[in-house]
C-alpha cells in the first residue's frame, strides 16, 4: 500500500493534475454553495470534459468535486440560512444564529476546519477498512453479488421520500438499463428498431438529463432568485482563527461527528442528511451544558459539518468494493469510472490498488484545499447563491446538451439527455427519487449478470437461493429494510388512535 | 385538471408507469429466455408496484378534498404546470436549433432570446450574456478539448 502511496503522490503531482484537483475543488464549492445544484449537478456537467483525460486524471477531476462540495454548502447555511445542499441544513441551526450575533467568522472557521478533519477521519477509517473489505469481496458469490445489489437498492428507497415511488422508479431504472444489445442471450432488447439504443443507453448522457437538465427544469418553473436575499447577504467573515480552534477545544463534537458521519455512510442510500442530523442530535442530546443548542452553540457546527465530510470515506466503502453506489454523487462517478474503462465492482481493490490510493488522496487534499478557500471565500460564496436562475438556465442547458453530443459525438445522445431531463423533471415534480433509477441503471448489468449466473449454479431452483448463508443474511436485511417504514406508519397510525 | 379539487398529474404519472410496466413485461416475453429472464423477474414486481401506485392514486383522487389544497395553492400550481409546459416549449427549441443552425449559433441564439424573452432581460444584457456563453463554449470545447460539435444541417453545405 505504501508503493501505491507514493506513486499515487507522484503522479497527482505531475504536469497538470494537481491544477485539475484545484479546478474540481473550486466548481464543488461554487456547485455546492448554489441551492438546489450540489455534487450530483457539478460531476454530471463536468463529466464531457473528461472524455480526452486519462482515466487517472478523470478521477483526480471528480475527486476534487466530491471533496470540496459539502463545504461549499456550508457557508450559505451559516451565512444567509439556506443550506447549499441537503446535508448541510444541520448546520443553519446554531450556524446561522451565530452570524447574527456577529459570530460568522467563528462559525465558518469551525465548519472549515470540522469538514476536513471530518474527511481525514473518515477516509483513515476507509483505509482502515479497506484490507478487510478485500477479503470479504472474494468471499462472495454471484447469488451474494446479486443480493447486495438488491440490498443496495432496496436501502436507498427505503432512505427515499416514498418507498413505493422509490421502488417503482428503481424498476424504470433497470429497465433502462436493459435497452440495447444482449450479452448473455444475443438479443436485441428495447431498442424499438432505433439504431442508436443497439449499443444501450449511454451513462453520461442519463446522467446529464436526469441531473442537469431537470434541475434546470426546476430552477426556470421556480423562477427568481436561487436564495432568497436577505438583510444579511453582505455579511463581515472576521475571526475565523478562533473558529479553526474552536474545533480542536471540542474534541467530542468532532470524534463523534466523524465516527458516526463514518458509519452511516457506508449504509448505501442513507447518506449525508441523516449523518449530519443525527451526529447533530447525538451532540446536543449529550453534552454539557446543553441549554446554548439551537441559538449559536459552536458544537452544533462542528458535529454536522464533520460527519457530512467524514460519510464520504464510508460512502467509497460499498461503492469501490461491490460496485454498490451509496448516493447520487456516488452513482455518477461510478459512471465515470464506467466511462473510462475501470469495471468498478471487487476486482478494483485488488487488481487497481493504485488508482484507489489516488482517489482517497485527491479526496484527502480537495477537502483541505476547500477548507482553505472557504475561510477565504467565504463572503463572495455566499453571494452566488443570489444569481437569477434565469441567467444560470440557458448556459447549464447548453452546456448540458453540448456535454450529452461530445461523447460519441451523436446527436441520439442529445435527445437521450433531454428525454431524461424532461422524465427527471417529471420526477422531481411528482416526488419520484431519481437516486434510485440512477442506480438501478448503473446496478442492472451487475445485478442481471449474477442472477443469471446463480439461476444457472441452482438449475433454476429460485429456493436455491436462500440456501447459502451470506445470501441469506442479505437478504434477511433487505426484507427488515422494508419493513422498517411499515412498522414506522403502523406505529404513527396507533399513536393517533 | 382536477378531481375534488386535487392535481391528477401524479395519477396520471402512476398511469404512464403501470402502461410502461406492461409494455416492458409483454415485450420481455418475446425475447429468448436467457435474454428474457430477468426482464421479465423485475417486470412482474415492476407491474405489481405500478399497479398499486395507481390504486393509491385512485383512492386520493376520490377522496374528499382536504384543507392542504385551497385556492392559493391552486393557482400556484396551474401556474408553475404553464411554466414547465414553457420549459419543455424551450428545450424542443433548443433541440431544433441544434440540429439545423449546430451548436454555435443554437447556444448564441438560444441564450439570447431566453434572456430576452423568457426572462425579461434587456437587449444588451442578454447579449452580453450571450456572447459570453458561446465564446466560453467555443474556447473550452472547440479550441481547449478539440471536439468537432456538429455545425447543422443548415451550415454543413
Amino acid at each position: 500500500m505504501f508503493d501505491s502511496l507514493v506513486s499515487a503522490a507522484a503522479y497527482l503531482t505531475e504536469g497538470v493534475n494537481i491544477w485539475y484537483l484545484a479546478l474540481g475543488a473550486v466548481v464543488g464549492l461554487l456547485f455546492g454553495s448554489i441551492p438546489g445544484l450540489g455534487g450530483a449537478t457539478a460531476i454530471a456537467l463536468l463529466l464531457p470534459l473528461t472524455f480526452t483525460m486519462e482515466p487517472d486524471q478523470a478521477i483526480i477531476l471528480m475527486g476534487g468535486i466530491m471533496g470540496a462540495v459539502a463545504l461549499g454548502g456550508s457557508v450559505t447555511a451559516i451565512l444567509i440560512n439556506t443550506p447549499g445542499t441537503a446535508p448541510n441544513a444541520a448546520t443553519c441551526f446554531d450556524g446561522y444564529p451565530l452570524t447574527q450575533r456577529g459570530k460568522a467568522g467563528l462559525a465558518i472557521g469551525a465548519a472549515a476546519t470540522a469538514s476536513s478533519v471530518g474527511g481525514i477521519i473518515g477516509l483513515g477509517i476507509l483505509v482502515l477498512v479497506l484490507p478487510g473489505a478485500k477479503a470479504v469481496v472474494l468471499w462472495f458469490g454471484p447469488p451474494a453479488f446479486f443480493m447486495l445489489a438488491v440490498l443496495g437498492l432496496t436501502s436507498l428507497t427505503v432512505a427515499s421520500s416514498n418507498l413505493l415511488r422509490g421502488l417503482i422508479a428503481a424498476c424504470v431504472g433497470l429497465f433502462m438499463g436493459f435497452v440495447g444489445y444482449d450479452d448473455i442471450g444475443g438479443t436485441e432488447r428495447y431498442t424499438g428498431g432505433i439504431e442508436h439504443l443497439w449499443d444501450g443507453l449511454s451513462i453520461v448522457p442519463v446522467l446529464i438529463g436526469l441531473f442537469a437538465i431537470a434541475e434546470m427544469m426546476n430552477l426556470f418553473t421556480r423562477g427568481g432568485p436561487i436564495a432568497k436575499r436577505s438583510a444579511r447577504s453582505a455579511v463581515r467573515v472576521v475571526g475565523t482563527k478562533d473558529g479553526v480552534m474552536s474545533v480542536f477545544s471540542n474534541p467530542g463534537a468532532l470524534l463523534s461527528g466523524s465516527v458516526i458521519g463514518s458509519v452511516i455512510g457506508v449504509v448505501p442510500g442513507v447518506g449525508g442528511t441523516v449523518a449530519s442530523f443525527l451526529s447533530y442530535s447525538f451532540v446536543s442530546q449529550t453534552s454539557k451544558d446543553n441549554e446554548s443548542f439551537g441559538s449559536g452553540d459552536i458544537r452544533g457546527v462542528i458535529a454536522p459539518e464533520a460527519a457530512n465530510n467524514a460519510k464520504d470515506g464510508g460512502s467509497l466503502i460499498p461503492t469501490l468494493a461491490f460496485g454498490i453506489p451509496g448516493s447520487a454523487e456516488m452513482a455518477l462517478f461510478l459512471g465515470v469510472l464506467i466511462l473510462h474503462g475501470i469495471d468498478p465492482g471487487p476486482m478494483l481493490l485488488i487488481e487497481r490498488e493504485s488508482t484507489v490510493i489516488l482517489l482517497i488522496l485527491t479526496l484527502l487534499i480537495a477537502t483541505l484545499l476547500g477548507g482553505g478557500l472557504i475561510l477565504i471565500a467565504a463572503p463572495y460564496l455566499a453571494r452566488i447563491a443570489h444569481v437569477d436562475s434565469s441567467i444560470l438556465v440557458p448556459c447549464v442547458i447548453t452546456v448540458s446538451f453540448i456535454g450529452a453530443y461530445a461523447l460519441h459525438n451523436s446527436l441520439g445522445d442529445v435527445i437521450v439527455a433531454a428525454f431524461f431531463g424532461l422524465l427527471g423533471y417529471v420526477m422531481i415534480r411528482t416526488d419520484y427519487p431519481r437516486i434510485t433509477l440512477v442506480i438501478g441503471f448503473v446496478l442492472s448489468g451487475l445485478m442481471e449478470s449474477n442472477f443469471i449466473l446463480s439461476m444457472m449454479m441452482f438449475r433454476g431452483d429460485w429456493i436455491r437461493f436462500l440456501s447459502d448463508g451470506t445470501t441469506l443474511i442479505l437478504f434477511s436485511l433487505c426484507v427488515l429494510a422494508l419493513l422498517i417504514p411499515a412498522v414506522q406508519y403502523l406505529g404513527k397510525k396507533t399513536q393517533n388512535v | 385538471m382536477r378531481v375534488n379539487n386535487r392535481p391528477i398529474a401524479p395519477g396520471l404519472i402512476a398511469l404512464l408507469f403501470l402502461v410502461f410496466a406492461a409494455v416492458m413485461l409483454v415485450t420481455a416475453y418475446s425475447y429468448s429466455k436467457a435474454s428474457g429472464l430477468f426482464p421479465r423477474f423485475i417486470g412482474w414486481i415492476f407491474l405489481g408496484l405500478a399497479l398499486l401506485q395507481v390504486l393509491i392514486q385512485l383512492k386520493t383522487l376520490v377522496a374528499a378534498p382536504s384543507e392542504d389544497h385551497e385556492a392559493s395553492t391552486v393557482a400556484r400550481n396551474s401556474g408553475q404546470r404553464l411554466k414547465g409546459v414553457k420549459g419543455f416549449a424551450w428545450l424542443a427549441f433548443m433541440l431544433a436549433m441544434i440540429y439545423f443552425a449546430g451548436f454555435f449559433l443554437a447556444t448564441l441564439v438560444f441564450v439570447f432570446t431566453f434572456l430576452w424573452i423568457s426572462a425579461g432581460n434587456s437587449v444588451a444584457k442578454s447579449a452580453f450574456v450571450a456572447a459570453i456563453t458561446t465564446g466560453f463554449v467555443y474556447v473550452v470545447f472547440a479550441k481547449l478539448l478539440s471536439y468537432e460539435l456538429y455545425s447543422g444541417l443548415l451550415l454543413q453545405g
